[in-house]
């Protein structure tokens, strides 16, 4: 009865989980990127908002989704009508040594400022001044970073043994947290004796009037870079391109024009 | 009694891989001299290629013109299957004894009796299923090999031998074929200006491609990771071009059907108490530390009661949060009622549990659709992610101590 066996092979176990693990299509290739989540590198993130769900309906997203194994959905991500996505991520933002609680607590604390400052100064405006003036302190921080986001970065190029400084036009995600940074630092000064949501409040609706020191830093900032630009060999005609893109913000836009 | 006979040998044999081929132009060749998949494995490391006396079968006419190769081929061959009869009659034996020792009819013994018998004869500590003890018929057992790739005077058959891999290379070959006339095809169509709108058959979303594993398998050849990559890469270069109904076949050979996730759940039916209230009880509600019970009631306004207190028994208002995420999401939220108890860990696992739990609940509340969104929301699946340990010689998880010389 010689049969009777044991499976110690380690090739056969090692083909075995090979196989129970390779369901995506893309898992074979794309193995190392994801090498010490515990999730299987075919796990999808989740869609956790209803509304994204709704808009994804009938899409090829949406089939994929219906076929993928999905991870868990953060512990700060929640489908409630007071989420925001951009709000989550400036928590983290905030954050230092992973204290959480006091980052969120800080920056509701700045939008309960924002709109105690907003609501202000609407009692002390002329009755036609009154007219479309914004209270949302979420739609005041959201147009405030945006008013911020830079447009070009500079970036070390090396050629022929000398390194220039050359501006490259930056990624929508890498505008929103240099303006996020800027935006921090500028709450952080140490000159002030304000606490940071008092700060925080002050510099978000300067940034969402247009008229503080960030956005001008900013522009000044990108008007070097243009100088640089020019000196250095990068292509103009390419950089001239890439600032036609629609959403770009006018003051900038402007800026460089200017300039 | 018997388990190890000749486990030393299986070791040997399984070390190789398990390969399997049904139609293989070697079997056509000298399909009358032997009746089974035969074997060109490097372990059969045979002299019997200097042996003059070789009993291939009657089919072959000439045997001096039989080439060294195959003359250790078919010997190797014999072997082999004498080794597979002779265990296949001890197999046969030892389930009679078998039968005769648990008290069962040894004329009607199933596989499923025998397994049944063997888990209780040998009971196993071992996690690995696969590590225990198990007693199947030798062609399950041992592994099948490839058939001679060579004819009676040595000329392999196949073009691609010298690559070593020659059914790999065979179906690459296969892929940029058809890949090569759908390009073509389209590039005519361009020409003619004619639509291409029509909608391909098969469907790239619903399918996936088959692992190396399936693949090594179905190929009898053991392959690297680059080459199945290369597999993979030729595919996904393929379904690029239009017109993939015609190249169906190819296409339905090399991929399988991915299960719908939604298919893959059972749901438990709603339990009613006393009072008549539909309700569901979770134990064993985890994330990181903490450990829950929850109990969703249905009829219910909308209370939360965890540990005995409300809501506010968390301070972090992310915790809170969290716990009410499923109920929101549902649209529950005022019309069931939750009660859990937990322990263990902080606030934010003790808030993830309970979500864990009333999401898992609720899927008994709600209709299937709702479930599925639930889960496309990641609210069903339980979070794994733990605290990752310090590890020594470095300052933290991942985190190094600034390097000094010395």
């Amino acid at each position: 009865m010689a049969a009777l066996k044991m499976f110690h092979s380690r090739q056969f176990a090692a083909a075995t989980v090979r196989s129970l693990l390779s369901i995506n299509r893309w898992s074979e290739i794309n193995i190392k990127k994801n090498d010490y989540s515990v999730y299987p590198p075919y796990y999808v993130r989740p869609v956790y908002k209803k509304e994204q769900q709704a808009a994804l309906k009938g899409t090829e997203e949406a089939e994929h989704l219906a076929h993928a194994p999905i991870k868990a959905a953060r512990n700060n991500e929640t489908s409630s009508v007071f989420h925001d996505e951009f709000l989550r991520q400036f928590t983290n933002y905030i954050m230092k040594k992973g204290n959480k609680i006091l980052a969120r607590r800080l920056l509701e604390k700045s939008l309960e400022n924002v709109k105690r400052i907003q609501l202000e100064r609407y009692h002390k405006a002329e009755p036609q001044d009154k007219v479309g003036m914004e209270l949302d302190p979420k739609i005041i921080m959201h147009k405030a970073i945006a008013n911020c986001k830079p447009l070009l970065k500079l970036e070390r190029i090396k050629r022929g043994g000398a390194t220039y400084q050359v501006p490259i036009p930056v990624t929508d995600k890498n505008a929103q947290w240099v303006a996020s940074k800027w935006m921090l630092e500028a709450a952080r000064d140490k000159e002030s004796n304000a606490h940071l949501p008092e700060k925080l409040a002050y510099e978000l609706l300067d940034a969402f009037n247009n008229q503080n020191g960030l956005i001008l830093g900013t522009c000044y900032q990108e008007e070097t870079g243009f100088t640089q630009a020019m000196r250095s060999k990068s292509s103009l005609c390419s950089l001239q391109m890439e600032l036609n893109i629609d959403h770009v913000n006018s003051l900038h836009r402007q800026a460089i024009v200017n300039f | 009694m018997v388990v190890t006979g000749s486990s030393a040998l299986l070791s040997r044999l399984s070390y190789t891989r398990n390969v399997l081929k049904t139609g293989n132009k070697g079997l056509e060749v000298l399909s009358g001299s032997f009746s089974r998949l035969a074997v060109t494995q490097r372990f059969y490391t045979s002299n019997n290629a200097t042996e003059n006396e070789s009993k291939p079968g009657g089919a072959v006419a000439e045997p001096e013109k039989i080439s060294k190769a195959m003359k250790a081929y078919l010997e190797r061959a014999r072997k082999h299957d004498e080794f597979i009869q002779k265990e296949t009659l001890e197999f046969n034996v030892g389930k009679r004894h078998l039968a005769n020792m648990m008290g069962l009819n040894p004329e009607t013994i199933t596989q499923e009796d025998i397994d049944e018998s063997i888990e209780y004869l040998f009971p196993s500590g071992l996690f690995d299923k696969r590590a225990r003890p198990i007693m199947r018929t030798p062609s399950e057992v041992f592994p099948k090999h490839k058939a001679a790739e060579f004819d009676a005077s040595g000329r392999p058959l196949h073009s691609m031998f010298y690559t070593t891999k020659p059914n790999f290379f065979q179906v690459l070959y296969d892929i940029v074929e058809a890949t090569n006339l759908l390009k073509k095809k389209k590039l005519s169509s361009r020409n003619a200006s004619m639509e291409l709108g029509s909608p391909d058959e098969f469907n790239l979303t619903s399918s996936m491609w088959i692992s190396k594993a399936e693949l090594e398998q179905m190929l009898m050849e053991q392959l690297i990771d680059r080459d199945y990559n290369d597999f993979v890469a030729a595919l996904e270069r393929l379904v690029q071009y239009p017109g993939l109904n015609q190249v169906q076949d190819l296409l339905t050979k090399y991929s399988k059907r991915r299960m719908n996730q939604k298919l893959k759940q059972t749901i438990p039916p709603l339990e009613y108490n006393s009072d008549d209230r539909p309700f569901i009880t979770i134990p064993n509600c985890m994330r990181k530390s903490a450990r829950a019970e929850v109990t969703v009631l249905g009829k219910g306004s909308g209370k939360i009661t965890i540990n005995g207190q409300n809501i506010l028994y968390f301070n972090d208002v992310q915790a809170r949060e969290q716990v009410i995420f499923p109920l929101i999401f549902t649209g529950l939220s005022g019309s069931v009622d939750v009660v859990a108890n937990v322990s263990g860990g902080g606030q934010s696992g003790q808030a993830g549990a309970i979500r864990w739990g009333i999401s898992w609940a609720l899927r008994s509340f709600v209709d299937p659709e709702t479930v599925e969104k639930m889960r496309i929301a990641g609210l069903l699946k339980r979070d794994h992610r733990i605290r990752e340990r310090k590890k020594p010689g470095q300052a933290g998880a991942r985190k190094k101590f600034t390097w000094k010389k010395r």
